[in-house]
C-alpha cells in the first residue's frame, strides 16, 4: 500500500507527459522516445518477484499481530535463562504457519504471474524497422505504430490514425473497461483519416498528451505536424483504451500513447474497499480477551513465583538458587510465564481460517446448483435460422399475399424447424458457468443478512427484452413477433397504413448498431438499451429490417426493398429526457417505391398541415455535437445537411420519429391528438400492459416542413457554437422540436422474470430477510413486478408513499405509522410498502427516522423511479440506522455504488457487462442462486467457522491451562507438564485437523432440510452461534476440562506414585505423558461430540488424529539420543493397566457432562433445525420415491 | 480461447465438490443414548468396586522419621514399628520426601544425559544443561568437570534404610529391580573410572541413583528403595527400621518418611480412581434411568412439529 502511494506521488510530481516524437524511418536505437522515460508495456500485477518473495512476504506476514506475538514468544524461548520451553516448541509452529501462508501467497501470485505472462506475450503487429512485425505486447513502446485487426484487444492506449472504414471510424467494445457490451464508435481525426498507410508511416510529428489519469471518458492532446507546423487537437474519440476490443472493423492503424501502468485501465484498477465480517471482528476481540486473561494468569504466576523464589527456593539447598535481585526475578518470571502460556492463543487459527475460507469459496464456485447452463452462441444461432426462415417466408409471402391462413401455417412450420436447429446446435455449445467468489472473508457474514436490496432489470429479470404486444391505431396486437403485423399489412386491413408507420418508426428510431455477420450476411443488432434491440428485431421479423446507419444515412429494407433516409439529427435518449428522436429525410431511389410513397405522401400531407399549424412557433434545431455523458460514442449526428443537399432532394419529406416513456410522450402529442378517442384507447392499452408488468413505450412521429427545418437547423448551428450553456440551449431546441407529435402506436416489451425468482423471493421473505426492490420503473410496473415475483402478496396491505412535497411525504409516512404500528401492543401487522423516487428524496432529506420506523416493520419494500445514486443512499440509510447486515444485488454499472455500499455486494453476470460482478464480493449467474448462497453456503460457513474458532479456542485453553495448574505444584517455576515435542506438535499435527475438517464438512442440518424450511435461517441470522456468551461458554468448558485433566492426574497420583504391581514409581515425565494422553483424547472426542455431520473424511480426521498422537508419542519416547528425558516413557505407560483405567475415566469425567448437556438441551428445548433435521432423518429411508425436493 | 478456459475450469460433479459425501448425521435418538448411559453405569460401577477393593487390599504404612528425636541428622537410629496385620510379599520399601521440589524447573533441567550414559562430555556448550553445577568452581576447566554434573545428581538421597525383624536380624530387602528396566538398559552406564573431570562417583548403573534421577512430578513424592521378595515369609509383628540419617531437609521444611507397601494390579493404595469410576457410573446410570422415565412418561417425539417454535 505504502509503496503504491509513493509511486502515485512520484507520478503526480512529474510535471508533464513527455512529448512523443514521431519520426519516419526510426529504429529502436534511434527512437528518441526511448530515452524519455515512458513506462514500458510490461504488465506486472504480481505482488512479489522471484527474488524478493521471501523478504516481502515475511514483511507482509508480520503485519499480522498474532505473528508478531508468536515471534516475540520465539525470541523469549531463545533465551535459555528464562525460557521454560525449548525454542523449537514455538519456532516450529511459527515456521509452519508462515510457510503455509507463504505457500498460499506464492500460489496466488503465480496465478497472477501466469495471467500477466499471457497478456505480456500476446503478439501484435508493430511497425519496426520498415515493416510491420509481430511484437510481444510487453515490447510495445510509446510512439510505436501499431496495427490492430478485428476482434483484437488493444495492448495499450492507442491513438487511432486511420481505419479501413470511411472517415476513419471504427467500432470498439469496451466491456472490459466499463462493462458495457454495446459497440462504441471511435473516429480518427479528419487530418489523418484519409492518409494511406505509407503516408502515415512517413509522418513527422510531435504529439503532446495530458498526464496519465484514470478518467476513461476524457482525453486531451495536441498533434503537430513537423513539416508544416500545422496543429490539431486530439480528443477521447481518438483514444482506444487498453482492454477494449476492436469490432466490426478490419483494422486500424494507430500510435501508442500510454503504456503499461500509464494506461487508463491500469490507473483505474484499485482494490475494492475491504470488508470484514462480524465473526472476524468478534474473533479479534475474543483473542484480545483471551490475551488479557492470559496476562492476568501471568501476573498471578509471577507474584507467586517470586514469592516462592524468595522463600522456599532460597531455603532449598538442592536448588543452588542464585540470588537475583527482586526486580530481575519478577521480570524473568513474567517473561517465562508469558512464554509458557503463549499457546492459550491458538496460533494456527488465523491460517486455518484463511485456508478454510478459500476452501468454502471453492465449494461455492463448484456448486452445480449455483451454476447456469448458458448457450453462448444461443443468440446468434437463433438469429441465423430465423433470418433464413424469414427469407423463405418472404418469398412465400409474396405468393400467398392474401391468404392469411396459409401464412400462419408456414410460420408454425418455420417455428418447428427453428427450434430443432437450436436444439441441435445447443448441445455442442452449452457452457456450464459457475459463480465466483471475490471476497471469501464474508462467507459467514452471508448468514447474518437481514436486508436484501435488489435491482430489478437484469437481476430479477433476464434483461432480454422481447417484443410482446403493441397497440396501433386503437387495436391491440398480441402476436407481433409472429409476423402478425406483416400479415395485417398484406391483408390490407384498415390498419395497414398505421402499421406501416409503426414499423418504420421502430426500424428507424433508435441508436442501435447493426452487426453484419460476414459469412452468412445476417444482421444482428447491438445497442446500449436492450429495448431497442427488441424493437429492431420485431421490425425485422415483420420485414422492416434496419440495415445500417452511417453518419449521414440510414438504410432499411422494407419488404425486400432497400430504402434510404438521409440522417439529419439524432436526439439521444437520456434518463432525464426519457425519449429519443431521429430526424430524417426520405430519399427515393426506386420507382416502385416512389409510387408507393406518393400514395402515402398524399395521406401524410394532410397530417403535415396539422403539424405545421401546430408548430408555427417552434424553432428547428439540430444537435449534432451532443456527446453522451457516459462517453458512449454513438454515431455522430450530422451537422452537414446544407441547404444545397436539401434542395437537391427537395422531394424527400422531413420526418421526426420519436419514442419515449408514456408520461413524457403524452404531453408532447398535438392538441387534437391528445383529445382524440384513439389516445383514450391507447391509454387503456398502456395501463393494461403495465399491469402485466410490461415495459411500455409510445411511438410518435411528426412531419416537418422544409421551412421549419431550415430555421431549426440554423438555430441549431448557432447553438452548437455557443461556448457557455451550449448543452442547455441544445436541450431547449430539442424540446421545442419534439412537440406536436402524432401518435403512431405503443409498444409493450416484456422483460421476462428469471427462472425461480418468485420462489426465491418467497423463500427469502420466509427466511426473515427483508427484500427491497429498487427499480427505475414506474409505479404501476414496479407494483406489478412486485406481485409477479411474490414480493407483494394480495393478502398483505401496501402502503404507498407517493408525495410531491416534503410535507406531504411526512404526513403520508405518519399516517402509515399510525395505521400499521400499534403503539400499545407494538405488535405490527404485516405490511408492504411502495415508495417512489421523488418521495425518497424527501425521505432521505427530512424523514429518514420516521421512514425507517415503518420500513423496518415492512415485510417488503418496492422503491420505484429511483436514480442510481439514490440506490446507494437507501442502502446507506438502512445500514447506518438499523445496524443490520445488508446485501445488495445488481447487475449493471449503476448498481456498483449500491453493491459497494452494502455489507455484502452480490453482482450478477448480466447482459449489461461484468462491472457489477467485478465490484461485488460474490458474483452470481442468476438471482435464484442467491437463496442458496445465503441459506446454504452462508449458513454452513457460519456454522462451520464459528465452530472452528470456538473449538480452536477451547482446545488450546483446555490443553495449555494444565500447564498453569501444574505450576501450583512445581513451585511456580514455569515448568512444563508436557514434553516439548508434544507441545510443539499439539497445534500443528495432533489437533489441527479436526477444526479444519469442522470448517470444511460440518452441517448442522441437511441442505435438503434447509431448502424445505426457510424459517430455519432465523436461527443463524442473529449470530448467536458466535456471540461472546457462547464463546465464553466454550471457554468455561475448556476451563472445566483443564481442571479435570490436571486435578484428576493430581488425585490419582498424589501420595501414590506407584504405577504397577511391581511397585515402580512413575515420575514427572510419565505424569506428563498421562495428562497429555487423556487431554488430547478428550479434546479430540469433544470434537466428535460437537460434529453433527460425519463423512468418511471426518472419520479419518478425528480417529486419524488419535493415531497421529499415538505415533508422535511413540516416536517421542524412542529416540534416546535426541529426547533422552522422554525415552521409553510413553511405551512404559502403554504397559500399565493403570494408564488405560485412568485414560478411560478421565475422558468420561470430561465429556459426560458435555454430552449430557447437549442431549438435555436438544430434548428439552430443541431448535427448529433440530426438529426438522430429525424429521428428515426419520423419513429419509421411508419415501425416497415420493419426495421431490426442490433444490434451491 | 475463453471457452476452452471455461471448460478446463469446469468442476467435476463429484460428491466431494458438491458436498454430498455420504455422511452419518447422528440426531441423538433417546433410545440409544439412554441405553448407552445405563450400559456405562453397569460397566463402570463394578470396575470402580474392583479398583476400590484392590486398593483396600493394599497395605501401606507411612512412618515419618526425620522428626523422631532419636533420628537427628547425622545419627543412626532404629525405629520400632508394629505392623497391625501381616504383609504378604512382595513388600516394597519406599522413602518419601515432602516439600521437595524435584519438579523445579532449574532442578529438572540440570542434568546431562550423555554423561549419565557414560560418555565423557567435555563440550561446555553441552554441559550447560548441568547449570549451575558444571565444574567444581564454576570455571570452564575440563579437568574440573563434575561427574556427575547437575543439581539432580548432586542431591541424591543418601539416607540408608534397612529393616530388621523383631529379633534384630536383617530382613533381606532386595535392591535390584527398583528402577525402570529401560533406564537400566539404555539411559545409564557407568562413567569410565579414569574419565575426565572430578569424579564424585562413577557408578551410574546403581539403581538407587537411577531411581533418584527419574524426577518426581509433585513436591511430595516417594521413591522405590528396596523390595522384599518374601524370603522370610510374610512381614508381621514388630519390625525395626534402621536409618542412617544423612540427608538434610529441615532447611526447607521437608519431611522424610519410610513407606512399606504391598501392591495390587492397579498399583498402590489409592481409592480415588475407584471412587471416580463408581461416581461416574452412578451418575450415568441415574441419568439413563431418569431419561428413560422421562421418555416413558412424556416422550419427546423426534421430529414432531409440536416442538417447533411457533407451535409452543
Amino acid at each position: 500500500m505504502k509503496l503504491d502511494k509513493l509511486k502515485i506521488r512520484r507520478k503526480k510530481a512529474r510535471p508533464s507527459y513527455p512529448i512523443i516524437e514521431i519520426r519516419p524511418n526510426k529504429t529502436i536505437e534511434t527512437d528518441v522516445n526511448r530515452t524519455k522515460g515512458f513506462k514500458s508495456n510490461n504488465i506486472s500485477t504480481t505482488k512479489y518477484t522471484r527474488y524478493n518473495f521471501i523478504f516481502k512476504n515475511l514483511f507482509e506476514q508480520f503485519k499480522r499481530i498474532t505473528n508478531i506475538y508468536f515471534a516475540a514468544i520465539c525470541v523469549i524461548t531463545l533465551i535459555p535463562q528464562v525460557s521454560p520451553l525449548s525454542p523449537v516448541t514455538s519456532l516450529l509452529p511459527l515456521i509452519f504457519v508462515l510457510v503455509v501462508t507463504a505457500l498460499k501467497e506464492a500460489f496466488e501470485d503465480y496465478r497472477r504471474y501466469k495471467a500477466d505472462k499471457l497478456s505480456n506475450y500476446t503478439q501484435y503487429q508493430v511497425y519496426r524497422d520498415g515493416s510491420f512485425k509481430l511484437v510481444k505486447s510487453k515490447d510495445i513502446y510509446v510512439g510505436d505504430f501499431i496495427r490492430i485487426d478485428n476482434d483484437q484487444a488493444f495492448p495499450s492506449d492507442i491513438l487511432v490514425l486511420s481505419s479501413n472504414l470511411e472517415d476513419g471510424i471504427c467500432y470498439v467494445e469496451t466491456s472490459q473497461l466499463d462493462g458495457e457490451t454495446n459497440l462504441k464508435l471511435f473516429k480518427a481525426t479528419k487530418e489523418t483519416n484519409s492518409l494511406t498507410q505509407e503516408q502515415i508511416l512517413d509522418l513527422n510529428a510531435n504529439i503532446e498528451c495530458e498526464l496519465p489519469n484514470n478518467n476513461l471518458y476524457k482525453f486531451k492532446g495536441k498533434f503537430t505536424l513537423q513539416n508544416d507546423s500545422s496543429t490539431f487537437s486530439l480528443s477521447e474519440k481518438q483514444l482506444m483504451l487498453r482492454g477494449a476490443r476492436l469490432r466490426n472493423t478490419h483494422y486500424i492503424i494507430g500510435i501508442v500513447l500510454y503504456c503499461g501502468k500509464d494506461t487508463k485501465l491500469s490507473l483505474n484498477q484499485k482494490n475494492p474497499p475491504s470488508k470484514f465480517s462480524t465473526i472476524e471482528t468478534r474473533l479479534g476481540r475474543s483473542v484480545i480477551g483471551i490475551f488479557c486473561f492470559k496476562v492476568v494468569l501471568v501476573i498471578i504466576a509471577t507474584i507467586l513465583s517470586s514469592l516462592f523464589e524468595f522463600n522456599t527456593a532460597r531455603d532449598s539447598w538442592y536448588l543452588h538458587s542464585d540470588f537475583d535481585s527482586l526486580g530481575f526475578t519478577i521480570v524473568k518470571n513474567f517473561v517465562s510465564y508469558f512464554a509458557i502460556l503463549s499457546f492459550l492463543i491458538p496460533m494456527s487459527l488465523m491460517v486455518t481460517l484463511e485456508v478454510v475460507k478459500v476452501s468454502q469459496a471453492k465449494y461455492m464456485e463448484w456448486d452445480v446448483n449455483m451454476s447456469y447452463k448458458e448457450n453462448k452462441k444461443y443468440e446468434k444461432q437463433i438469429e441465423q435460422p430465423s433470418t433464413q426462415q424469414q427469407q423463405q417466408q418472404q418469398q412465400q409471402q409474396k405468393q400467398l399475399m392474401n391468404e392469411d391462413k396459409t401464412t400462419t401455417t408456414t410460420i408454425s412450420n418455420g417455428d418447428i424447424e427453428l427450434s430443432t436447429i437450436i436444439t441441435k446446435k445447443e448441445k455442442s455449445n452449452i457452457i456450464n458457468k459457475y459463480m465466483s467468489v471475490k471476497n471469501s472473508n464474508l462467507n459467514d457474514e452471508l448468514a447474518l443478512i437481514k436486508y436484501i436490496f435488489s435491482d430489478k432489470t437484469g437481476t430479477l429479470t433476464e434483461n432480454k427484452m422481447l417484443f410482446s404486444k403493441c397497440s396501433i391505431n386503437g387495436t391491440c396486437f398480441d402476436d407481433a413477433m409472429n409476423l402478425q403485423l406483416l400479415g395485417e399489412i398484406n391483408s390490407k386491413t384498415k390498419n395497414e397504413e398505421s402499421i406501416r408507420e409503426f414499423l418504420l418508426n421502430m426500424s428507424l428510431c433508435h441508436a442501435a448498431i447493426s452487426d453484419v455477420n460476414e459469412e452468412t450476411g445476417k444482421i444482428t443488432y447491438q445497442s446500449q438499451s436492450p429495448d431497442e434491440i427488441a424493437l429492431c428485431d420485431c421490425a425485422k421479423i415483420n420485414q422492416f429490417e434496419f440495415i445500417n446507419r452511417s453518419s449521414t444515412h440510414a438504410q432499411i429494407r422494407v419488404m425486400g426493398q432497400d430504402k434510404q433516409y438521409q440522417l439529419l439529427a439524432i436526439m439521444e435518449f437520456s434518463s432525464d429526457r426519457r425519449r429519443m428522436s431521429i430526424l430524417l429525410r426520405e430519399e427515393e431511389e426506386e420507382e416502385e417505391e416512389k409510387e408507393e410513397k406518393e400514395e402515402k405522401e398524399e395521406k401524410e400531407e394532410t397530417d403535415d398541415g396539422e403539424d405545421l399549424s401546430q408548430s408555427q412557433l417552434e424553432i428547428p434545431i439540430d444537435n449534432s455535437t451532443t456527446t453522451d455523458i457516459d462517453g458512449n460514442l454513438l454515431p455522430p449526428t450530422t451537422p452537414i445537411p446544407t441547404i444545397t443537399t436539401s434542395l437537391k432532394k427537395k422531394k424527400g419529406k422531413i420526418i421526426l420519429y420519436s419514442k419515449g416513456a408514456d408520461s413524457i410522450m403524452m404531453e408532447r402529442l398535438s392538441e387534437e391528438e391528445s383529445k382524440s378517442e384513439l389516445l383514450e384507447q391507447t391509454k387503456e392499452h398502456i395501463s393494461n400492459f403495465s399491469r402485466e408488468g410490461l415495459r411500455t413505450l409510445i411511438l410518435a412521429k411528426r412531419e416537418i416542413s422544409e421551412e421549419e427545418y431550415l430555421e431549426w437547423s440554423q438555430q441549431y448551428h448557432e447553438a452548437s457554437t455557443l461556448i457557455h450553456d451550449r448543452e442547455a440551449e441544445i436541450e431547449r431546441l430539442n424540446d421545442q422540436i419534439e412537440r406536436g407529435f402524432r401518435l403512431v402506436g405503443c409498444t409493450a416489451i416484456e422483460d421476462k422474470l428469471q427462472d425461480g425468482v418468485p420462489e426465491t423471493i418467497d423463500y427469502l421473505l420466509k427466511a426473515n430477510i427483508k427484500v427491497w426492490i429498487i427499480t427505475g420503473d414506474k409505479q404501476e410496473t414496479a407494483i406489478n413486478i412486485g406481485y409477479s415475483c411474490k414480493l407483494l402478496v394480495p393478502e398483505i396491505p401496501i402502503i404507498i408513499i407517493n408525495a410531491e412535497s416534503t410535507e406531504e411525504c411526512g404526513t403520508q409516512i405518519k399516517r402509515a405509522i399510525e395505521n400499521f404500528i400499534d403503539p400499545e401492543t407494538q405488535v405490527d401487522k404485516k405490511v408492504s410498502m411502495v415508495i417512489n423516487g421523488e418521495s425518497l428524496t424527501f425521505v432521505l432529506k427530512d424523514h429518514s427516522a420516521d421512514f425507517l420506523k415503518i420500513a423496518a416493520k415492512c415485510h417488503s419494500v418496492v422503491a420505484c423511479r429511483v436514480t442510481p445514486l439514490q440506490k446507494a443512499l437507501i442502502v446507506r440509510l438502512v445500514k447506518k440506522s438499523t445496524k443490520e447486515v445488508c446485501l445488495s444485488i445488481g447487475d449493471g454499472a449503476n448498481d456498483v455504488s449500491m453493491i459497494q455500499e452494502a455489507h455484502i455486494g452480490v453482482g450478477i453476470f448480466g447482459n449489461e457487462g461484468t462491472q457489477a460482478a467485478r465490484a461485488s464480493d460474490y458474483a452470481l449467474l442468476r438471482f435464484r442462486h442467491l437463496a442458496r448462497l445465503i441459506t446454504v453456503h452462508g449458513r454452513y460457513s457460519m456454522v462451520r467457522n464459528s465452530l472452528c474458532i470456538k473449538y480452536s479456542f477451547y482446545k488450546n485453553m483446555a490443553f495449555f491451562l494444565c500447564q498453569f495448574w501444574f505450576s501450583i505444584y512445581s513451585g511456580w517455576t514455569a515448568m512444563t507438564l508436557y514434553d516439548s515435542w508434544i507441545v510443539t506438535t499439539f497445534n500443528i499435527l495432533m489437533t489441527s485437523v479436526p477444526p479444519y475438517f469442522m470448517a470444511l464438512f460440518e452441517k448442522d442440518v441437511n441442505e435438503k432440510v434447509i431448502s424445505k424450511n426457510p424459517h430455519l435461517f432465523k436461527e443463524v441470522q442473529d449470530c448467536h452461534l458466535f456471540q461472546y456468551r457462547s464463546i465464553l461458554n466454550w471457554l468455561i468448558g475448556a476451563l472445566y476440562h483443564s481442571v479435570v485433566f490436571f486435578f484428576g492426574l493430581y488425585f490419582f497420583l498424589d501420595g501414590d506414585d506407584i504405577v504397577n504391581q511391581w511397585g515402580r514409581i512413575g515420575g514427572k515425565e510419565l505424569a506428563g505423558s498421562f495428562c497429555a494422553t487423556f487431554a488430547v483424547l478428550s479434546i479430540l472426542l469433544k470434537a466428535a461430540v460437537e460434529i453433527k455431520h460425519w463423512n468418511f473424511i471426518v472419520h479419518i480426521g478425528i480417529w486419524g488424529s488419535m493415531v497421529v498422537y499415538t505415533v508422535i508419542s511413540l516416536v517421542d519416547s524412542s529416540i534416546i539420543t535426541q529426547i533422552p528425558n522422554m525415552y521409553w516413557v510413553f511405551l512404559y505407560a502403554l504397559h500399565l493397566l493403570k494408564f488405560y483405567v485412568m485414560v478411560i475415566i478421565m475422558v468420561f469425567i470430561a465429556l459426560v457432562p458435555d454430552f449430557t448437556l447437549k442431549f438435555v438441551r436438544r430434548h428439552l428445548s430443541p431448535t427448529n433445525s433440530n426438529i426438522e433435521q430429525e424429521k428428515y432423518i426419520l423419513n429419509r429411508g421411508k419415501n425416497i420415491n415420493n419426495r421431490n425436493i426442490d433444490e434451491i | 480461447m475463453a471457452i476452452d478456459k471455461d471448460s478446463s475450469k469446469r468442476p467435476a460433479n463429484t460428491a466431494f465438490k458438491q458436498q454430498r459425501l455420504k455422511a452419518w448425521e447422528p440426531i441423538l435418538t433417546p433410545g440409544p443414548v439412554i441405553i448407552a448411559f445405563i450400559v456405562i453405569g453397569i460397566v463402570f460401577i463394578p470396575i470402580g468396586a474392583a479398583i476400590i477393593s484392590a486398593s483396600n487390599k493394599v497395605l501401606e504404612h507411612v512412618i515419618r522419621y526425620d522428626d523422631n528425636p532419636n533420628c537427628q541428622l547425622g545419627q543412626k537410629c532404629t525405629i520400632n514399628y508394629t505392623l497391625p496385620t501381616e504383609m504378604e510379599s512382595p513388600v516394597y520399601l519406599y522413602y518419601k520426601l515432602d516439600n521437595f521440589y524435584q519438579n523445579h524447573r532449574r532442578y529438572v533441567k540440570s542434568r546431562n544425559d550423555d554423561q549419565l550414559r557414560g560418555i565423557e562430555v567435555t563440550d561446555f556448550s553441552k554441559l550447560k544443561d548441568c547449570e549451575p553445577l558444571i565444574t567444581t568452581d564454576g570455571s570452564e576447566d575440563v579437568n574440573k568437570i563434575l561427574v556427575p554434573c547437575g543439581l539432580i545428581a548432586n542431591s541424591v538421597f543418601n539416607d540408608s534404610i534397612s529393616i530388621a525383624d523383631a529379633s534384630g536380624s536383617l530382613i533381606n530387602f532386595n535392591k535390584s529391580g527398583i528402577a525402570w528396566q529401560s533406564d537400566i538398559d539404555k539411559k545409564f552406564k557407568n562413567y569410565p573410572a579414569n574419565g575426565v573431570g572430578v569424579i564424585n562417583f562413577s557408578n551410574f548403573e546403581d539403581e538407587d541413583f537411577i531411581v533418584w534421577m527419574r524426577t518426581a512430578a509433585l513436591p511430595d513424592f516417594k521413591k522405590l528403595y528396596r523390595i522384599y521378595h518374601g524370603d522370610n515369609g510374610a512381614l508381621s509383628g514388630t519390625i525395626q527400621i534402621r536409618i542412617d540419617n544423612k540427608y538434610p531437609v529441615a532447611s526447607f521444611d521437608g519431611k522424610k518418611y519410610v513407606v512399606l507397601s504391598t501392591t495390587s494390579w492397579i498399583g498402590g493404595k489409592n481409592p480415588f480412581l475407584g471412587y471416580a469410576y463408581i461416581i461416574v457410573g452412578i451418575i450415568c446410570f441415574v441419568q439413563g434411568v431418569v431419561f428413560a422415565i422421562k421418555h416413558k412418561i412424556s416422550p419427546r417425539v423426534l421430529g414432531s412439529p409440536k416442538y417447533l417454535e411457533w407451535n409452543k
